[in-house]
């Protein structure tokens, strides 16, 4: 998909969204004709089921690994971002790829990579998070909606902003679900359309070139 | 020489034209004589392809990629069913129903056309989905999922369908007509170097603006007639989906020519209901789509729609 | 009452001073050239006058009334008119189509809803004056560049303005069409105000009835063409005082490193670079020189494959390198240090460096590199951004060592930088040099680079037009090709 689709589009990030988006479309077509359009739910694995028990402290076991899971890849990718010579390249190349090639780096392999590492990640986020919510075609939107959220509210360019978008994101949700369920929606939106208008770089972001 | 060429083709497709858009009026009244079913879905194409058309006129001739126009469509269907719930004419009905999301439109607008480029296509995405969470989550109002069933309400199949089309090739000439006048081609000189118009001496912000709430009265129009139309309002028309589907459509249609815009609906609809089995048929348009913005941006239809000759993509602002 | 006041306009973008205190009176229907070596901020000012930017501190007063501050919009409407330097119009429109908006615009009709599907009497009469009958329904994207220029003018002229802005209106023109717009341009109505910022020097002393003249965003000379021409601060400015230039031995020269035959470059449709011809052979240090918009950075783009080749080729190290990309070339062994130095937002100096540095093995390393270029080691773990311009520019010639090239090229690395900063990358390159390093350095500092170059070559309009031997260049050939 980078390859034949995207490879033209560097830095028209307008056509990019449009082109992904129809493609989004094809995939979540094809999953429908090949598994059916029930809802499906995962149980999660036997080991991670069931209550965590610290003395008095209950909690959800898988729910915990999630969580854990979450902040150990943002490590791990903050990790790939800021200290190898690969995460260097990345972010050379998303500053300015013509430049990053006078230094000898492949910018159509570098964006290859990071394309095809972003995706591996979604995935994975797909997996893990299977067992916690329910399995139902139009859930591509739906997760396409949150992750557009979190990028916009937390800024782009550093993968922080993501991080602490999510977070912020998941507890406007979810506390605003307990406490105000009708307003909920409405405010994650209004906070993604007042941050796109004020500050388009987002909380943490950098200023796009 | 050059030129005797240039208007021999504009001529054989000028005439090839004609016939395509006779043609398409033809599509447009086939239904008619099947009634049932493929009249329902056609009724159905006529609307949305009038809020496709609104659409392609923000897009292709204003520049301005918008993700929230289900937004208008649901605030005019909701609108719509709220007047009628309410006990006013039908009349009055649908004349709310742009007036409503003209509203949306300028409010919306003042922050909307402060940024640019892909910031507006997520902004509108943004402003979309609170207008869709509005309407799911105060039930008081909209019936939340339930949906707004308009009930006592008949009119006939055939009417509605006549109407549908007339209102939409209406539509069409009525703006084909505006992109003749200064204002159209003030709008245009917006898209291809916004700059440049500034320092003409014209203050862009007030044009964008008033095409947005042009296109978003068309489609609050194109809502309400919906809403007629199926008898039932659902939150989930709001959803983004429905916004990137319009995209799609005029996308396909070519987002340059009107009238090309007007056909790509009956692909799409005819697509979503048969894509169940036909999951071929959603591929084609998801994929006619990808295609479409990376190498034909001139749309799976342009024959019918854009004059030979045009640029193909216009740089979005 | 003047028709263009301009009090103390001072304008700063961050930390840097793009106008200083600029002003200027024009009376009504005068003829105006400013002028002023690259950066000395004669665009800036012309944005300033108007509305594109706000000024820092200072006035803008037009025709006796206040615009400072304005939107472009409504100084546009209060009687100035405008030509960008890039040609500008509205490309899917036909030129008639252009010039009646801009004519509606002028009316304030842009916004009626009567029809209108032909050229009125008015638009033919601009689209006559300029030339462009002929061209009346094209679209403009077809137009060569001389006739987009002659739409630019249109443009402006329909909307009767009582100052107008040119900008750069001959840049990168050649031949008849140059001519042309030239002649057009002398022959505008003499009740309008004209002003004029131009690189083509003759043509702008023989516009002028004043002229003023910029330097790092002061006004250092005002005055009647011929007072300009003969005033040494002028020349100086342009042409610098001259530097000691030391005489070095004529050592026989090395193997040919890098050849281009024929090569010719551009952006867009414009065409930049025709048929250049050039050396550099291993251990030189050879100078580019030209005046701004002559082609010195399309050249060195184009050599170390940022732009791709129109025409001809280049050899490096007798291998035909045209067709690579730019990462190929840099792993052949060139290695670029760019214009306005090009530093990677988000990387600190020293991920900078270790980034260029990495898969390589030579003689210069990170360690090596930050012995000879103390100041980074002490700012290493700024980010790059943030360094200022001389230090900036350090890290972008350490950055290009790191790769142990065979060939250096720099674009203008003493852009922007202050005397003793020049100084100092002067001492830099002597000092490559002395280490056996081959440069190809394009300079807009005519004497900096006498003073460290074994060979020049002068681009003018694209088009080498003088080469040789640093000594070689008398004063009637740099006034000729780079002075007054």
């Amino acid at each position: 998909m980078e390859r034949f689709l995207l490879r033209g589009l560097h830095g028209q990030e307008l056509e990019q969204v449009l082109i992904t988006i129809g493609l989004g479309f094809v995939l979540a077509d094809l999953l429908r004709a090949f598994f059916g359009a029930a809802i499906r739910s995962v149980p999660p694995p036997a080991e991670l089921a069931g209550p965590l028990l610290l003395g008095s402290f209950v909690y959800p076991k898988y729910p915990l690994f999630v969580l854990i899971m979450g902040v150990l890849l943002f490590l791990l990718v903050r990790l790939l971002l800021t200290k190898t010579p690969f995460g260097m390249q990345v972010r050379a190349v998303t500053a300015d790829p013509g430049m990053a090639s006078t230094l000898g780096i492949q910018p159509a392999r570098v964006s290859l990579l990071t394309f095809g590492i972003g995706t591996a990640l979604a995935g994975m986020g797909g997996v893990v998070g299977a067992p916690m919510i329910a399995l139902a075609p139009g859930l591509d939107a739906q997760m396409t909606l949150f992750a557009l959220i979190v990028v916009v509210i937390g800024g782009l360019g550093r993968i922080e902003g993501a991080f602490w978008g999510a977070i912020l994101v998941g507890l406007v949700d979810g506390f605003g679900r307990l406490f105000l369920p009708q307003l909920a929606m409405f405010l994650i939106f209004a906070l993604m359309a007042l941050v796109l208008a004020l500050r388009p770089e987002g909380l943490l972001g950098r200023r796009m070139a | 020489m050059a030129d005797v060429l240039r208007e021999a083709r504009l001529g054989v497709a000028g005439r090839r034209q004609t016939l395509l858009r006779w043609g398409l009026v033809g599509v447009l009244l086939l239904p008619l004589l099947l009634g049932g079913y493929p009249l329902y879905l056609a009724t159905e194409a006529a609307l949305l392809g009038l809020a496709a058309v609104a659409l392609s006129l923000l897009l292709g001739h204003g520049g301005v990629p918008s993700l929230g126009q289900a937004a208008f469509l649901g605030l005019g269907a909701y609108a719509l069913g709220l007047a009628l719930k309410a006990g006013l004419p039908l009349w009055l009905a649908l004349l709310l129903a742009p007036l409503a999301s003209a509203a949306l439109a300028l409010l919306t607008g003042l922050l909307v056309f402060r940024t640019h480029g892909i910031f507006i296509l997520m902004l509108t995405l943004a402003f979309g989905q609170m207008v869709y969470s509005a309407a799911h989550k105060w039930t008081a109002l909209t019936g939340g999922d339930d949906g707004l069933s308009l009930s006592g309400l008949t009119v006939s199949q055939v009417v509605l369908h006549l109407v549908a089309v007339g209102v939409l090739l209406a539509v069409v000439s009525g703006l084909r007509a505006l992109l003749q006048t200064p204002y159209g081609k003030t709008l245009e000189a917006i898209r291809q170097n916004e700059e440049k118009t500034r320092s003409l001496g014209v203050p862009t912000f007030y044009y964008k603006l008033s095409m947005y709430l042009l296109t978003a009265a068309i489609t609050g129009l194109a809502g309400g007639g919906l809403a007629l139309h199926r008898g039932f309002i659902s939150p989930h028309d709001l959803f983004w989906l429905t916004s990137a589907t319009l995209m799609v459509m005029v996308l396909l249609g070519g987002s340059r020519g009107l009238w090309g815009r007007s056909s790509a609906p009956y692909f799409t609809p005819l697509c979503k209901p048969g894509s169940a089995r036909l999951p071929t048929c959603g591929f084609i348009c998801g994929r006619s789509a990808g295609a479409d913005g990376a190498v034909c941006p001139r749309g799976a239809v342009a024959p019918a729609g854009a004059l030979p000759g045009r640029e193909p993509w216009p740089r979005l602002r | 009452m003047a028709a263009l006041k301009v009090e103390g306009v001072s304008k700063a973008f961050g930390g840097l001073l793009a106008l200083a205190g600029v002003s200027l009176e024009v009376a009504p229907g005068e003829r105006r050239a400013i002028i002023g070596p690259n950066g000395a901020g004669k665009s800036t000012l012309f944005k300033v006058i108007a509305g594109e930017l706000r000024p820092s501190q200072g006035r803008v007063i037009l025709q006796g009334r206040e615009v400072s501050g304005m939107s472009q919009e409504r100084v546009a409407l209060l009687g100035l008119g405008r030509t960008f330097q890039r040609s500008n119009a509205f490309p899917e429109l036909l030129v008639w189509g252009n010039v009646a908006l801009a004519r509606w615009a002028a009316l304030g009709q842009s916004a009626s809803l009567s029809r209108c599907l032909v050229p009125e009497p008015e638009v033919r009469r601009v689209l006559e004056q300029v030339g462009l009958t002929e061209r009346l329904h094209v679209a403009a994207s077809q137009l060569s560049h001389g006739e987009k220029r002659q739409l630019e003018i249109a443009m402006a002229l329909v909307q009767k303005p009582a100052v107008l802005l040119l900008d750069e209106p001959l840049a990168r023109l050649s031949g008849a069409e140059r001519e042309r717009i030239g002649e057009l341009i002398l022959a505008l109505d003499s009740q309008m105000t004209v002003l004029l910022v131009e690189h083509d020097l003759e043509y702008a002393l023989r516009f002028a009835q004043r002229v003023t003249v910029l330097h790092q965003g002061q006004v250092i000379a005002e005055g009647e063409p011929e007072e300009i021409r003969r005033n040494p601060q002028v020349q100086a400015v342009y042409v610098g005082a001259s530097w000691t230039l030391e005489t070095p031995a004529v050592a026989t020269r090395g193997a040919e490193l890098l050849r281009s035959e024929g090569v010719g470059a551009g952006y867009g449709a414009m065409q930049v670079l025709s048929g250049v011809r050039l050396e550099v052979a291993q251990g030189e240090v050879v100078a580019l020189l030209g005046r701004n918009g002559m082609g010195k950075t399309t050249l060195l783009s184009a050599l170390m494959g940022l732009l791709p080749l129109w025409e001809g080729e280049v050899f490096f190290q007798g291998q035909a390198i045209g067709h690579l990309p730019s990462h190929c070339r840099a792993a052949l062994g060139l290695a670029l240090v760019p214009q306005g130095r090009r530093m990677f937002d988000g990387l600190s100096a020293e991920e900078e460096l270790r980034m260029a540095a990495w898969g390589q093995s030579g003689r210069w390393t990170v360690e090596r590199v930050l012995e000879v270029f103390p100041r980074l080691a002490e700012r290493r773990q700024s980010s790059s951004r943030a360094l200022s311009g001389g230090e900036q520019q350090m890290l972008a010639i350490a950055r290009a060592l790191l790769r142990n090239p065979r060939l250096v090229l720099m674009d203008e690395p003493t852009e922007g930088l202050s005397p003793l900063m020049v100084r100092q990358v002067a001492e830099i390159i002597r000092t490559l040099k002395a280490e056996g390093e081959t440069v190809l350095l394009a300079e807009q500092n005519v004497q900096m680079a006498l003073s460290v170059a074994d060979r020049v070559y002068i681009l003018e309009h694209g088009r080498v037009v003088w080469e040789g031997r640093p000594q070689e260049a008398s004063q009637a050939v740099l006034h000729r090709y780079l002075g007054v």
